[in-house]
């Protein structure tokens, strides 16, 4: 059961195994991922969720009672991480900007992006220059393009998703 | 190496744990604030009415039997709710019945000629148990945040109770009022506005 292996880990955690909590954090890693991944689209948004649990767990675990399981605790505090995100960021599933934007960074180093924006669809060009080389917040860009900011992210969300595609046709 | 997994390595490098904070976290501020503020109670009453000679005794033992209960129930469901993954929706259902146990009180007892309501230290009943509670509402959430609540509102729900309950079972000795009424108005009252407070303040206060 991977739960009693958890429960192991932390217990030589606590005793100080830096090689035992290491393994701990991946397992704990893993299980959040596969709780969440359900109710998060997003593979960069998931990952910063993983992330910020983690953070969570590594800050509180001395809260964390000894005698009980570490299993619920860990979900518990997985759900709450995602609870936590959804209020910060509002509600709207396709408005993840900054994810998209390290995946621009990782993904189109070395890429000829003007060439690659001249492939898009003007608006969703225009929706990624703005918020990704020009630097404008989403805000700001949708008062450029004069168009309301849910459609703003859901143009920088299709126009990187077109982006990735054509990066990925492009070196096979 | 993935940013989760740089992550991992870095968190990982750190093992050193600070100590638990155990239930003193909570007994130590709230024992203090009651301490405090039954000092300062006598101080500006005088001797709480209930130790004069000829005093009926049953009204303060109506009250403590329903702030008692209230209280507890708010403490237990509070320390279960500042820990991730316990349950506590049994504890906030039993801190919630005093209220309202004191709310069909009011509405089936007879209100005699003699129950003059609201009574003359109406005033200064809602205000000890409004400072008082918040105060044990502020020291319940700072406490609180020392563990690691998730359930937010119902966390702040049960600080709001927790804090308006101790309030009531401190200035409950000064009060000379017993009717049904009033302690509906001037001790539930308050204190459902506590718990309102904690419930819709609590993802502000308690977020971590």
């Amino acid at each position: 059961m991977t739960g009693d292996s958890l429960d192991q880990l932390m217990v030589r955690s606590r005793a100080g195994d830096e090689h035992a909590y290491r393994l701990f954090l991946g397992k704990a890693a893993a299980r959040l991922r596969a709780d969440l991944r359900r109710k998060v689209g997003h593979d960069g948004e998931l990952e910063d969720i993983v992330q910020e649990s983690l953070i969570a767990i590594h800050t509180k675990r001395h809260t964390l009672d000894p005698a009980r399981p570490v299993g619920p605790w860990l979900r518990a505090i997985g759900q709450y991480k995602l609870i936590d995100h959804w209020r910060r960021r509002g509600r709207n599933p396709v408005s993840y900007i900054e994810a998209d934007g390290e995946t621009a960074a990782e993904t189109f180093a070395g890429a000829d992006i003007t060439a690659l924006l001249a492939r898009l669809p003007a608006p969703q060009a225009e929706a990624i220059r703005l918020t990704h080389i020009e630097g404008l917040s989403g805000e700001e860009a949708s008062e450029r393009a004069q168009i309301n900011l849910s459609a703003m992210k859901l143009r920088v969300h299709r126009g990187m998703k077109r982006l990735r595609q054509m990066v990925s046709e492009d070196e096979q | 190496m993935t940013p989760t997994d740089a992550l991992i390595a870095q968190l990982s490098a750190d093992t050193a744990m600070r100590p638990a904070p155990g239930a003193r976290a909570f007994a130590v501020p709230l024992l203090a604030l009651m301490f405090a503020s039954a000092a300062v109670l006598t101080l500006l009453l005088g001797r709480p009415i209930m130790l004069e000679e000829g005093v009926l005794i049953m009204p303060l033992i109506v009250k403590w039997g329903f702030f008692l209960i209230l209280a507890w129930a708010a403490l237990a469901a509070l320390h279960a709710l500042a820990h991730p993954g316990r349950r506590a929706d049994l504890l906030l259902a039993l801190a919630l019945t005093p209220l309202v146990l004191a709310a069909a009180l009011a509405a089936i007892s007879p209100s005699g000629p003699s129950d003059s309501f609201p009574g003359t230290t109406w005033q200064t009943c809602l205000a000890a148990i409004s400072i008082i509670g918040a105060a044990g509402f502020a020291a319940a959430i700072h406490a609180a945040r020392r563990f690691a609540p998730v359930k937010l509102r119902r966390a702040g729900l049960a600080a709001g109770l927790l804090g308006g309950g101790l309030a009531a079972i401190i200035y409950s000795p000064f009060c000379p009022e017993r009717g049904a009424a009033f302690l509906l108005a001037f001790y539930v009252g308050p204190i459902t506005a506590l718990a309102a407070l904690g419930w819709l303040s609590g993802p502000r206060l308690l977020r971590w």
